[in-house]
């Protein structure tokens, strides 16, 4: 019984360190406490040709209160790298602390490099002429660099950060335990009155050494002015959550092709306010669910209070741009043209607005969120059911589907119902079509903002790109073979011819195709088509003729701006799953005339395989019938993610394309 | 009455120079061929008040006529402690030449100028765009800057982007009638109109309708092909600092005040000096140790406000803080020799990879770098001082065969840096291989790079970490799927430095089988990549930047049982070009190849294109020729 009790207390006493992993405990390592042995290893185990090795790198944040009302944060930082190799001198030996001017005050700044010189550790501590400002736009920042260095030298730096912070927009910064150098102890501590809630998300792939809660309590001095003259001193006692995380041996992010964004990988910790429980008071959400943040945000003069209103000066805009078209489909494209082809985007990299819709009209640009929200209000002001849809595109990192963190999207698009089906636009892209996206934002759910914000999935293996290539090649007079070129391309391969279109002209274009042969050829009526219609694909045709001389002929029936000439999985190694932006269907067909006074002696063979059964597939269909060569390769992806464990078999799967596709057929003349 | 027609006739020609009409259908059709931007208008006005005093307001407005003029719309100007720059005015127009929009001040943008390598210094820039995407559509900018000290003075580049074409351009300078103006023009026909007045001198030059210009493969750059004007003082003054530079000799004076007093080390440091020389045999050997010295404990990071972008930190700075600038390296070198007695100059240099083009006739601050140059008894050694790696009397393509400055106590000295020749830029590389039925291939390469030919390799060596070089070689070679298994470097230290470097792959299917052939390329690496139309029109120079030799030999083993069905002939061109060999020999289960090629530095005129494509065409075809080879029947 009385076992029990104690047992209850001590249950509750733990409450917060249940997550305990081990005995381990953090490290209170002090500024300048190096020693001769710290010099000691040549190399590291974790990672023995690393160029620098993070030996310690601590973070802390505490709250305390201030004289302006509310908190400020107290955000410590202290890092000491061994610098192995010259190599990382250029990433590592100066460091830039950038903040937002007027705001935060950066404290206790110390510097120094350390080297060890017969039997003893030297020290070059930085003094202040040494730490430069500078100022950027709206940051100031703080820059030094470490003086007196040689390899093996170990650098290290303190300094804290307080800034305040304003009622409801309480924050704690994040922290990343890796980094493109390995970590041997990364430590972070946060300390937090237990009155403001946070949801921890974590992510990474590696366990940690230590992750414990401890409760304590502590008291909170805040002034509040009143003017000039008045103030009142509110002392709080309240008791506060500490929270620890270290990570041992954290190995170097290693970056890799095929990958949206490495940082998804990084093992990190970030925070999120949710929510202000006083004593005494009813809790005061900051973090709600989906559908109140989706409520709060129709309301927001920055993101929804706009396209909710009437907007009735619109009106003109719509006219001209519906120019008398009655069709509900076709009213809505000319709508969606007009902001397209008039507004410029300025920043392709925000979820709110920048400006009302109103001055986005006047000024005819603005950010991808002014642009599209533009586009959503002219499209209701018009009778459509028409809603934002926000996401975070794919070198923005991924989002939460469980909790609405606004700052984890970027990007605005829009979704229209018309006759019962639901179109997706981006009026910010120039070279998009009416329905269509970019590939960036292939990037995982998007959330649409309305009274049901659904997830819409917009993953990358729901994006299916189709291409077809046909040529026919006929004998011709004089032994020469003519024939006609087509490749009609899926969405977003025309999306970057467009793009590449806009830098050079398509003589430039056609120049390379001729060049990317290795036997000369003549080009002629080339052409591309729907460079300017982005709804329609984008089409790459020419006429060819060349002529064979030798008596034997070595012939690949794909030709070279078709086939792969190189495996894009390069690397032999995988660490992190292949994000392709999209599954891809590739088909070619060639019919071609035997060449005049010759025979075919080889060709290639046909084959098919398949990737893990169902994941993919490859054909390559080969015949020679009645003098003429039939011929059909197909290339098709079902999805567009792997995991690292069947790289090796995506790699050999293209490895085997690049092979078939460099086959040749063999022609000999007729004796 | 006198004074009401003056009033007037100047309201009228403020109407004339301001209010021009930007409809793009003024402009002529022979400005938009190949153009992407057209200069409407563009006038530099220099107003030198004095020798320190100057005043530059600058009036520019381009029709951007598509996309790829769009880079060019936007405004951009930099300031610092030795300029200010002010009254930034901008406008936009649509194609009537309606006007649209003014600037705002807040919309214009202040920034940091200070790059990857610069820790602090006074460089700042202010930008401005009206992210217009009409096209086309005119921008006007303007603004003025004012000069607290001149050393250097602007220069007038009419054309300084490719497809950018001009219909009218100016720069007008206006300096004291005892003011000595030096300028140096390039492609400007005629002399600039000068006007007396009575205490001032207005120098005029002007340009009408020049027409896009395009770059060509293996062409001039647009600096060398542009008209240019270059402005000069004879006399000046910057931060308390005078001097002249009508002559190299004064030039060279200038910066020697710069540097006076500079030289001075700490006592430990001398001590260093001569701990490390002492016992020295000879100069040479002093000079490698004190080179390896530098390199060993310092790096490059650049702090500079003011004349600091020409006065370096002194040497009690870089023995203290174990880095400086080019300035404060080669100072510091200069120091370090001198206390081991052995004399040497800080040369001053217009650094960049074949960034040669350099008016030795016309003293004025080309330059952009500091090196070191030591005079031995038999040879001179020049000093790279920012780098930690080169072997010491080596320079790289950064800073070989062109005009230095040397800074003598008597004032400067114009020399060249060494130029290296065929010989010395020049890569081996042999080749031993296998492939087996399947076509698989395993390598083994070794290559020795030496000279120019050396410096790529050098670099990526000794700059990327082990995983990175490792991804870079493994993504490096024409092969449609390979795999470095292993990969080695090995330096040689030495004034013509060199570098083995060896790598063992597989490629998979590297050899095409089909039924009964075997399909190989028996050249594994060295493709040659351009190709050219030979029907092209060409308007300049062909320009060869510099010299080297390849010599490739490739020993392939191949399966048993096969014979030659198909062999490409050996050949050989020998012309003014370039002299290329490539032959190939099947000897039982054996492929020789070797590939040798060479060219010289050289400039030919436009009407040898067309034998210049044909030289690179044959190259190209050769060196992706294949064997084919047929199983035997039985």
């Amino acid at each position: 019984m009385f076992f029990n009790r104690i047992g209850a207390i001590a249950c509750c006493a733990i409450i917060f360190s249940v997550n305990a992993f081990s005995q381990s405990k953090e490290l209170n390592v002090k500024f300048g406490d190096v020693k001769p042995d710290d010099f000691k290893p040549q190399a590291y185990t974790i990672d023995s040709s690393a160029d620098a090795v993070y030996l310690y790198d601590m973070g802390s944040c505490k709250y305390e209160g201030n004289t302006e009302g509310w908190f400020s944060i107290v955000f410590n930082v202290h890092e000491r790298i061994r610098l192995m190799h010259k190599k990382s001198f250029d990433d590592l030996a100066t460091v830039k602390i950038p903040f937002v001017q007027d705001e935060a005050k950066v404290e206790d700044l110390k510097a120094a490099t350390y080297n060890y010189k017969d039997g003893s550790v030297v020290v070059s501590a930085l003094d202040k002429k040494s730490f430069f400002t500078d100022k950027d736009g709206k940051y100031k920042i703080i820059k030094f660099t470490y003086p007196d260095l040689q390899e093996g030298s170990i650098v290290e730096y303190t300094f804290t950060m307080r800034a305040p912070i304003y009622y409801g927009h309480e924050f704690i910064p994040d922290w990343n335990f890796q980094s493109y150098y390995p970590h041997l102890w990364s430590q972070y501590t946060i300390e937090v009155p237990q009155f403001f809630d946070f949801v921890t998300l974590r992510q990474g792939y590696l366990s940690p050494l230590l992750d414990t809660s401890s409760a304590s309590a502590d008291n909170f001095h805040i002034v509040i002015q009143h003017g000039a003259e008045a103030s009142d001193n509110v002392s709080i006692r309240s008791n506060t959550i500490k929270h620890t995380w270290v990570y041992k041996d954290v190995p170097a992010l290693k970056d890799e092709n095929f990958i949206t964004d490495l940082d998804n990988y990084k093992q990190s910790v970030q925070f999120q306010l949710s929510a202000h429980r006083f004593p005494d008071e009813a809790p005061e959400y900051f973090m709600h669910s989906w559908p109140e943040t989706i409520d709060q945000l129709m309301k927001a003069d920055y993101f929804g209070a706009d396209i909710n209103k009437e907007n009735a000066w619109l009106k003109d805009d719509i006219k001209t741009a519906a120019n008398g078209e009655t069709d509900p489909l076709k009213k809505a494209q000319k709508i969606y043209e007009s902001v397209r082809d008039n507004y410029t985007c300025t920043d392709y990299s925000s979820w709110y607005l920048s400006q009302s819709i109103k001055k986005t009209e006047q000024l005819k640009k603005g950010n991808v969120a002014d642009i599209n929200m533009l586009l959503v209000a002219m499209l209701r002001n018009a009778g459509y059911d028409a809603n934002p849809v926000m996401l975070s595109t794919r070198d923005h990192g991924k989002t939460y589907d469980v909790y609405p963190l606004l700052d984890r999207f970027n990007y605005v698009i829009v979704q229209v119902n018309v006759n019962d089906k639901s179109y997706l636009l981006d009026a910010a892209d120039p070279l998009v079509g009416f329905g269509q996206l970019d590939e960036d934002c292939y990037n995982g759910n998007a959330r649409l903002v309305a009274s049901t914000p659904v997830l819409i999935d917009l993953s990358a293996d729901s994006l299916h790109e189709s291409e077809t290539t046909s040529l026919f090649l006929a004998n011709g007079d004089d032994g020469e073979i003519t024939g006609s070129y087509k490749c009609t391309m899926g969405q977003i391969q025309s999306i970057d011819l467009r793009e590449k279109l806009k830098k050079s002209s398509q003589d430039d274009y056609f120049k390379d195709v001729k060049k990317s042969f290795a036997f000369d050829v003549d080009l002629s009526n080339e052409g591309i088509d729907s460079v300017r219609q982005p709804d329609m694909p984008a089409a790459i045709h020419y006429d060819v003729s060349f002529k064979p001389a030798d008596d034997i002929v070595y012939f690949n029936p794909m030709f070279p701006t078709d086939a792969y000439k190189k495996n894009p999985f390069e690397s032999a190694e995988r660490f992190y799953p292949v994000e392709m932006p999209y599954c891809m269907d590739e088909t070619y067909i060639l019919n071609m005339e035997i060449p005049k006074g010759y025979k075919v002696d080889e060709l290639p063979k046909s084959a098919r395989v398949s990737l893990n059964e169902n994941e993919g597939m490859f054909e390559y269909l080969i015949q020679e019938n009645n003098g003429y060569i039939q011929m059909r390769c197909h290339t098709k992806l079902n999805k567009a993610n792997f995991e690292p464990e069947d790289y090796e078999t995506l790699r050999k799967f293209f490895g085997f394309i690049v092979e078939k596709e460099n086959e040749q057929i063999v022609f000999k003349k007729n004796s | 009455m006198k004074n009401f027609v003056l009033v007037f006739s100047f309201l009228f020609i403020v109407d004339f120079s301001f209010a021009q009409d930007f409809n793009v259908n003024q402009i002529p059709d022979s400005l938009k061929e190949h153009a992407n931007v057209v200069e409407r208008l563009d006038e530099t006005r220099v107003i030198i008040k004095s020798i320190d005093k100057a005043i530059i307001k600058h009036k520019y407005a381009y029709t951007i006529l598509n996309e790829a003029g769009a880079k060019y719309s936007g405004y951009f100007n930099d300031y610092s402690d030795l300029k200010d720059l002010h009254d930034i005015d901008g406008d936009l127009f649509d194609e009537s030449g309606k006007h649209l929009k003014n600037i705002k001040k807040k919309d214009i943008g202040d920034y940091s100028g200070d790059d990857d390598e610069t820790l602090a210094s006074d460089a700042r820039f202010k930008a401005h765009n009206f992210y217009y995407n009409q096209y086309p559509y005119t921008i006007e900018y303007e603004d003025e800057q004012d000069y607290n000290g001149i050393f250097v003075l602007p220069e007038w580049v009419t054309q300084p982007y490719e497809n950018f074409s001009v219909e009218s351009s100016r720069l007008i300078v206006e300096t004291p009638a005892d003011y000595n103006l030096r300028y140096k023009q390039s492609n400007y026909w005629g002399n600039p109109s000068i006007v007396h007045d009575n205490d001032k001198i207005t120098y005029t030059w002007e340009v009408k309708n020049q027409k896009a210009k395009h770059l060509e493969p293996y062409g001039p750059s647009m600096s060398e092909i542009s008209t240019a004007v270059i402005l000069a003082p004879t006399n000046f003054s910057i931060q308390g600092f005078t001097g002249k530079m009508d002559s190299w000799q004064d030039f060279g004076m200038f910066r020697q005040t710069l540097l006076g007093g500079k030289d001075e080390l700490d006592d430990a440091t001398k001590a260093k000096v001569h701990q490390l020389t002492d016992t020295a045999k000879n100069a040479t050997e002093k000079v490698v140790l004190l080179y390896k010295y530098l390199q060993n404990n310092t790096r490059y990071v650049n702090v500079s406000f003011g004349i600091g972008g020409w006065q370096p930190h002194d040497a009690k700075y870089v023995g203290e803080k174990k880095y400086g600038d080019c300035k404060a390296l080669s100072n510091f070198m200069g120091a370090l020799l001198k206390e081991a007695g052995i004399n040497s100059f800080y040369a001053i240099i217009k650094a960049g990879k074949n960034n040669t083009s350099f008016f030795t006739d016309f003293p004025c601050n080309q330059f952009n770098h500091v090196i070191r140059c030591v005079p031995l008894q038999h040879d001179t050694m020049w000093l790279e001082c920012t780098s930690q790696t080169l072997p010491a009397g080596y320079l790289g393509d950064f800073t070989c065969n062109r005009p230095a400055l040397l800074i003598t106590d008597s004032g400067g000295k114009l020399v060249y840096t060494p130029s290296y020749n065929e010989n010395d830029n020049e890569y081996v590389r042999n080749i031993n291989a296998n492939i087996n039925d399947e076509g698989d291939l395993t390598a083994k390469i070794i290559s020795n790079y030496k000279g120019l030919e050396y410096d790529d390799e050098h670099e990526m060596f000794h700059e990327l970490n082990n995983s990175d070089l490792k991804k870079y070689l493994n993504e490096e070679f024409p092969l449609s799927s390979y795999e470095v298994n292993n990969f080695g470097y090995k330096e040689t230290d030495e004034a013509m430095p060199s570098i083995r470097e060896s790598i063992d792959l597989t490629s998979n299917s590297y050899a095409h089988v089909s039924g009964k052939r075997l399909f190989i390329v028996p050249n594994i690496i060295d493709k040659n990549d351009l190709k050219l139309d030979t029907t092209e029109k060409r308007n300049y120079d062909i320009v060869y930047p510099y010299s080297f030799k390849h010599a490739d030999t490739i020993n392939i083993t191949i399966p048993h049982g096969y014979s030659v069905e198909a062999l490409p002939k050996n050949k050989t061109i020998d012309n003014k070009f370039g002299e290329y060999a490539i032959t190939y020999l099947v000897d039982d289960d054996k492929i020789v190849f070797t590939r040798f090629y060479e060219r010289k530095l050289n400039r030919f005129s436009p009407t040898d294109y067309p034998e210049f494509a044909n030289f690179y065409n044959d190259i190209y075809k050769a060196d992706r020729n294949q064997i084919v080879l047929v199983k035997n029947d039985n």
